[in-house]
């Protein structure tokens, strides 16, 4: 499906100006300063209409006009499943769908469904939503400024970037629980680009599926730390998870308890100035098959990987062994 | 935007309202289509938690059948407030206000499932509890407080034991801590906090035995990201109030302080990780403070702290 797709295409995605992003932030926030007071709380429906102040009773249709009558700081709920359309977030909110409704956000061929681009202490959660890419639409989440990103209950499919990119112009932190990132080119890449240091926790993902890589990891211009737990990273085509920094001080570290690395090209792969740790990395193969075994050194400076000796591995001579560099 | 005393006077008027003639109901419901009279059946429900609340028995159940905002409230009785999935009201809180004050009976049990509450970093609190028996908190979130997300520190006249459950909840965004429990009277308390995330508060949890003893279980939870601590645990010797707190399968990754201990407390690590990384100024491990504390590991626990390793960590 996505076989034509050059493996560099989240480093292309890395060099791709931002000042598109920022003109198009800028230009919404005419809609962010209403004469009536914004609300705590706004909502979006089937049958709701952008305009008014997006209450319960009276919602209205889009997440873009909810979000210009929101607080900082507060909840846009989604009231049903109907289809949305691709919004920017400036400010601090919640967007949220609780279990049940699964508003899907329909983003167009070359474009993104969700873009952040908000204030440098701002905090932002995206809960319960469905992205879907079509094969089409480059990102399912792209955060380009925010103190914090949290990204928990989502689906985030079929994009030919990235599920999520992280590529921050401040420092920032970021949660990825209880999500699905899958068939996208990459499921979620991690970069400082510029701005300052990232630290991420990720736990309960499942990122199958992605034809290059299921977590890219790359320390351009400031440390990157990423924790990955309880979670399934299977069926990536090239990479499960992929680390490179930039020597000597930026560098790209991963720390992976109880993850899944199965049927993966390179399960992981350990670029310059890179470290990973690893516990209960669980790594079935199975001939024919052609995979790589255990952690792969593409790096030649400062690569380090550590075990406490419980990950295992069924590569031959079969049996289910430990691997890892201690 | 409203006072708070505005929202005390209209609470006190309602508690006029509360003693109807007619019997109370074992359920009653909310919507955004309530209106707060008569006795908020599933046909005709009221708008409040706080209205539902008078009409509901003790021990009864009430439901939002809606995902309709709704008023911080007072419970002091048993009950459990419920959204079932599907529904989602945020509990809206006024600048300094608290959402949920439980302030119930001795033998009073209170469950609250599937809220949202959300500070809008102007709100002090999402969960107080200041006096009852048992408080359960379930599939629930809490964000954005400047003071404390829960704070569970019951006054109580007996030494009657209390106890708290989080399970399956999200506290995250508060300027100040997760989760707080404290003995901050003559009622000793057994916490259990399982399948927690805390994440990007100023501290996780604070265990904290001020005035008896405190027992405390947190056990696969993810308590990443705080910005200064992940979890403190103290006693207080002079009280003769000890700490005791047992971390199963949990991670502390991006904290600068994992886990402070101050004095008379025992902590238990098993299946505890915390990762580290250079630049970051992190300390690994358990830092302890005070007189008479104790440290156990089974050797489970890792650090990726420098020196370069995945290594055990944790005083045996």
């Amino acid at each position: 499906m996505k076989t034509g797709q050059p493996l560099s295409k989240s480093r292309a995605s890395i060099m791709r100006p931002l000042s598109i992003v920022l003109i198009a932030a800028s230009l919404m926030c005419p809609f962010a300063a209403p004469a009536h007071a914004l609300r705590p709380n706004t909502y979006v429906a089937s049958y709701g209409a952008d305009s008014g102040t997006c209450s319960y009773t009276a919602p209205c249709r889009t997440f873009a006009y909810a979000l210009s009558q929101v607080q900082a700081g507060g909840v846009v709920t989604a009231i049903d499943s109907a289809g949305n359309s691709p919004f920017t977030i400036d400010k601090a909110v919640t967007i949220m769908a609780p279990a049940g409704v699964s508003p899907s956000i329909q983003a167009a061929a070359g474009g993104t469904a969700i873009t952040v681009s908000a204030g440098a202490s701002d905090v932002v959660v995206l809960d319960g939503l469905t992205l879907a890419g079509a094969n089409s639409a480059k990102y399912g989440v792209y955060f380009t400024s925010g103190a914090q990103l949290e990204v928990t209950n989502c689906v985030i499919r079929d994009f030919t970037f990235d599920g999520i990119s992280v590529f921050p112009s401040t420092q920032a932190s970021v949660l990825i629980s209880n999500t699905i990132l899958s068939n996208n080119n990459v499921g979620a890449d991690v970069a400082s680009i510029n701005g300052g240091p990232i630290i991420a926790a990720i736990n309960h993902v499942t990122a199958t599926n992605n034809f290059s890589v299921g977590f890219n990891i790359y320390a351009a211009a400031f440390p990157v730390e990423v924790s990955i737990k309880d979670s399934t990273v299977d069926r990536n085509n090239d990479y499960g998870v992929r680390l490179n920094g930039t020597c000597p001080n930026n560098i790209a570290t991963a720390a992976l308890k109880r993850v899944s690395l199965n049927e993966s090209l390179r399960p992981v792969d350990v670029g310059d100035c890179s470290h990973v740790y690893m516990s209960r990395v669980v790594q079935p193969l199975a001939p024919p098959l052609q995979y790589n075994t255990g952690v792969i050194f593409t790096g030649t400076n400062d690569t380090h990987a550590y075990s406490d000796g419980t990950n295992l591995t069924s590569a031959p001579p079969n049996s289910f062994e430990v691997w890892g560099k201690q | 935007m409203r006072p708070f005393s505005i929202a005390f006077a209209a609470a006190s008027l309602i508690c006029v309202l509360a003693a109807p003639a007619y019997a109370l109901r074992p359920n009653t419901y909310v919507a955004s289509y309530g209106a707060d009279s008569g006795t908020c059946s599933y046909t005709a429900p009221c708008r409040t938690f706080t209205y539902a609340l008078s009409q509901v028995q003790g021990g009864g159940v009430v439901t939002a059948i809606d995902s309709a905002g709704n008023s911080p409230f007072t419970i002091d009785k048993s009950v459990t407030i419920t959204a079932p999935a599907g529904v989602s009201p945020s509990i809206q809180t006024p600048t300094n206000g608290i959402a949920i004050t439980i302030s119930a009976g001795q033998n009073d049990v209170v469950v609250l499932s599937g809220l949202t509450l959300v500070g809008l970093n102007s709100a002090d609190g999402g969960i107080l509890f200041s006096s009852g028996m048992q408080l359960d908190i379930v599939n629930c979130s809490i964000r954005g407080f400047i003071s404390f997300g829960v704070d569970f520190s019951p006054f109580l006249q007996d030494p009657i034991p209390t106890s708290l459950l989080i399970s399956n909840t999200i506290i995250a965004d508060n300027a100040s801590d997760g989760i707080q429990v404290s003995t901050s009277s003559v009622a000793p308390i057994t916490a259990t906090i399982d399948n927690v995330t805390l994440f990007n508060n100023s501290r996780g949890a604070s265990l904290l035995a001020l005035q008896t003893m405190l027992e405390a279980l947190i056990k696969d939870s993810s308590i990443d990201n705080n910005r200064n601590t992940g979890i403190f645990v103290s006693g207080l010797c002079a009280n003769v109030a000890s700490a005791s707190v047992a971390l199963k399968s949990i991670s502390l990754n991006e904290t600068p302080n994992p886990i402070q201990v101050g004095e008379c407390s025992s902590v238990y690590l098993s299946d505890v990780d915390q990762a580290l990384a250079p630049p970051f100024a992190y300390n690994p491990g358990v830092t302890v403070s005070g007189q008479n504390s104790h440290v156990f590991s089974d050797g489970t626990n890792l650090t990726s702290a420098p020196p370069n390793s995945f290594q055990g960590w944790g005083l045996q």
